[in-house]
């Protein structure tokens, strides 16, 4: 059953759950100081903490994290290198630029998501490609000077601040926090019956196989799916904003 | 069992400074780099050359 995060502090005090599972949106919440959810996840990992009840995670987290952190910190380094680089640009690339920053911007003000899309990503390589700046391009030197230095420490430093524990699904290897061992095909299933990413049906699947009461997360799909998946027995919880009207 | 670990207290708190200070740091690395190589391509100043024995004698 779906709950809010204000319902989280009774349902921890009464039920004392052996742990709550994590997945990717909460995560990318709480490590992302411009992500709507921010606040909102911050008092749900105080009350985890004042409990001291363990945070779960699978490594499909891991790589959904830092691809959510890739998209978001692209489009703040695109703003950023057309900031120093205003002067040297010219033509449809400085419109590019110029444009993505008054939208990324506007998005912020709403706050708004400002993670952007593959494509998104992929044209604005193919255009800053094109732009030489002594022995780079305009690319590279996106990459290596601003999302690198930004991009690369995030995980640790969540992992670390949220000590996060993994459940394995090694062969023959059934973790103590592990019901069944979840498979592929399950995974699979998930993702034709409700037509969400591969990503996510792996880290659901791994929830609905785990003996972890409870979710976290920020995404109302997933939260809708798991609901459902596990039949009342598992409890979601959810930013109380994420269903306020 | 090994313990597990649970979430530190303030933890949101503290990923939200890493944020702020990696950004900071990073862009203050980038725009150094830049002043650097601005004030390096500066015109070097004009070496005066001799034209006479006057000039020699003053240099």
């Amino acid at each position: 059953m779906i709950q809010k995060f204000s319902a989280l502090e009774d349902y921890t005090k009464k039920q004392k759950p052996i742990g709550f599972f994590a997945d990717t949106t909460i995560l990318f919440s709480a490590s992302h100081p411009s992500d709507i959810f921010n606040t909102e996840s911050e008092k749900a990992f105080e009350i985890l903490a004042d409990y001291s009840v363990p945070t779960f995670a699978s490594v499909n987290v891991r790589a959904e994290f830092l691809e959510n952190h890739r998209r978001a910190y692209i489009a703040d380094s695109l703003v950023d290198f057309l900031e120093d680089n205003e002067k040297k640009l010219a033509g449809p690339l400085l419109l590019k630029l110029q444009t993505h920053r008054k939208s990324h911007r506007k998005k912020v003000d709403e706050g708004r998501s400002t993670k952007l899309d593959l494509n998104q990503i992929k044209s604005f390589r193919l255009a800053l490609s094109e732009f030489a700046l002594e022995n780079r391009n305009g690319w590279e030197i996106l990459c290596q000077d601003y999302l690198k230095p930004q991009l690369t420490p995030v995980w640790d430093e969540t992992q670390i601040e949220f000590d996060l524990n993994f459940i394995s699904t090694r062969a023959n290897d059934l973790s103590p926090f592990l019901d069944k061992l979840p498979s592929w095909e399950r995974a699979v299933e998930i993702m034709g019956e409700y037509g969400i990413a591969s990503a996510d049906a792996m880290i659901l699947n791994m929830f609905l196989c785990s003996k972890i009461p409870a979710l976290l997360t920020s995404d109302l799909e997933l939260a809708a799916c798991a609901a459902r998946e596990s039949r009342g027995e598992k409890y979601i919880f959810v930013p109380d904003s994420s269903i306020e009207v | 069992m090994t313990k597990l670990g649970v979430p530190k207290k303030g933890a949101v708190a503290r990923l939200r400074k890493l944020y702020n200070e990696r950004r900071e740091k990073t862009l203050t690395a980038i725009r150094e780099k830049q002043n650097e190589k601005v004030e390096k391509t500066t015109e070097a100043p004009v070496k005066k050359i001799a034209k006479s024995n006057h000039d020699l004698e003053s240099m």
